[in-house]
């Protein structure tokens, strides 16, 4: 395996992250605090845009599927805990590394716990915690009764036309606040 | 502040580079760099747990504990936070943020705690789930999957409350 396209894609994954205000604490916090929707809408844009070209590519067979197998309850219960730690540690397990490296050394922290928390949890699953039962690699496009390229481009609209109503709202609630304040 | 991109300029890039990557055949994701390096770590120590129990799961699986594709990957996004810090940064980092210490005052060693045991739940919770941001909101929310689309459900519908719980003193800043 070449290493070279893996670090140049991390390294531009991690500058994008810096640009748009990611790797900051107070910028995932007041998205959670929903202050500011900033890191929200960029992310729903980047899946609506990533969803509408993948398809695409994959009508023209240049690219194939790998999707996480759909387990509901694993996926609930580990995206609750997720939850609780992404508003206490402010960072997510990509962002953290990348805040790490800016110098932020609260994100070095959120690194070590995140190491213990995969220790604690195998040694759980080796001693035969399991949780759920895997219903198969699930994708809308296989639930819809249109083709996945179809299905895709709603899906894409959906979205962008979510993040437009996030921003508009947002907007809206930003004029109240400043003709409140004069 | 002008190093700074808006939503759209960012999520149009991220979106472009995340297609990029699966043209090359790879999808984005950290978690299994986590496991793999906790698993090679403890594999110093014993060799209990077999190897399979650090490989297996999330995306992306490699069968042995060696540097994969994603550890680069991990290693590049280290390297991206450090380009980006030398072209951009203006000052010092905080080693409390700001917000953080507005609402528990300037505590470093509490404000470490908070961030490791976050990052405990963090990495339990994904490894739990299959995944996480990167790995099932980024890629796998692309691929229309219903993983995804569960997982990313509840992340937010956790994290909303205990953020707005946990700082609810603080400004908007």
């Amino acid at each position: 395996m070449n290493p070279v396209p893996a670090i140049i894609f991390g390294l531009g994954f991690g500058y994008i992250l810096y640009r748009v205000g990611a790797l900051d604490f107070h910028n995932i916090i007041n998205t959670l605090r929903l202050k500011d929707l900033t890191i929200a809408k960029f992310m729903l844009f980047s899946v609506a845009i990533s969803a509408a070209g993948i398809f695409s590519l994959r009508a023209l067979g240049l690219v194939s599927l790998d999707l996480i197998p759909t387990n509901p309850w694993a996926n609930l219960a580990g995206g609750l805990i997720f939850g609780v730690g992404f508003a206490l540690a402010g960072y997510c397990p990509g962002t953290s590394i990348g805040a790490w490296a800016e110098g932020k050394k609260d994100a070095g922290y959120t690194i070590l716990g995140g190491l213990l928390g995969v220790l604690v949890y195998t040694l759980l699953q080796q001693s035969g915690l399991r949780s759920g039962t895997n219903s198969g690699e699930i994708s809308l496009i296989d639930l819809l009764p249109f083709n996945a390229f179809t299905t895709a481009v709603l899906f894409s609209v959906a979205l962008g036309g979510l993040v437009y109503t996030l921003d508009y709202w947002e907007e809206k609630r930003k004029e109240q606040r400043n003709e409140g304040g004069v | 502040m002008k190093t700074k991109w808006s939503w759209v300029t960012g999520g149009l890039i991220l979106g472009l580079w995340n297609i990029l990557i699966f043209l090359s055949g790879n999808h984005l994701g950290t978690t299994t760099a986590y496991a793999q390096t906790t698993g090679y770590l403890t594999q110093f120590f014993t060799t209990v747990i077999p190897v399979s129990a650090w490989t297996a799961g999330t995306c992306g699986t490699g069968s042995t504990l060696g540097v994969s594709w994603q550890w680069y990957l991990v290693l590049g996004i280290f390297l991206g936070g450090l380009t980006a810090r030398l072209l951009h940064g203006k000052q010092k980092a905080d080693s409390v943020p700001k917000l953080w210490q507005e609402r528990f005052g300037f505590r470093p060693r509490l404000r470490y705690l908070h961030a490791f045991a976050g990052g405990f739940l963090l990495l339990f919770g994904a490894r739990i789930a299959g995944g996480y941001t990167s790995s099932h909101v980024i890629s796998g929310m692309s691929q229309l999957a219903v993983s995804g689309l569960f997982f990313g459900g509840a992340v937010f519908a956790a994290a909303i409350p205990v953020a707005l719980l946990l700082y609810r003193k603080g400004g908007a800043r």
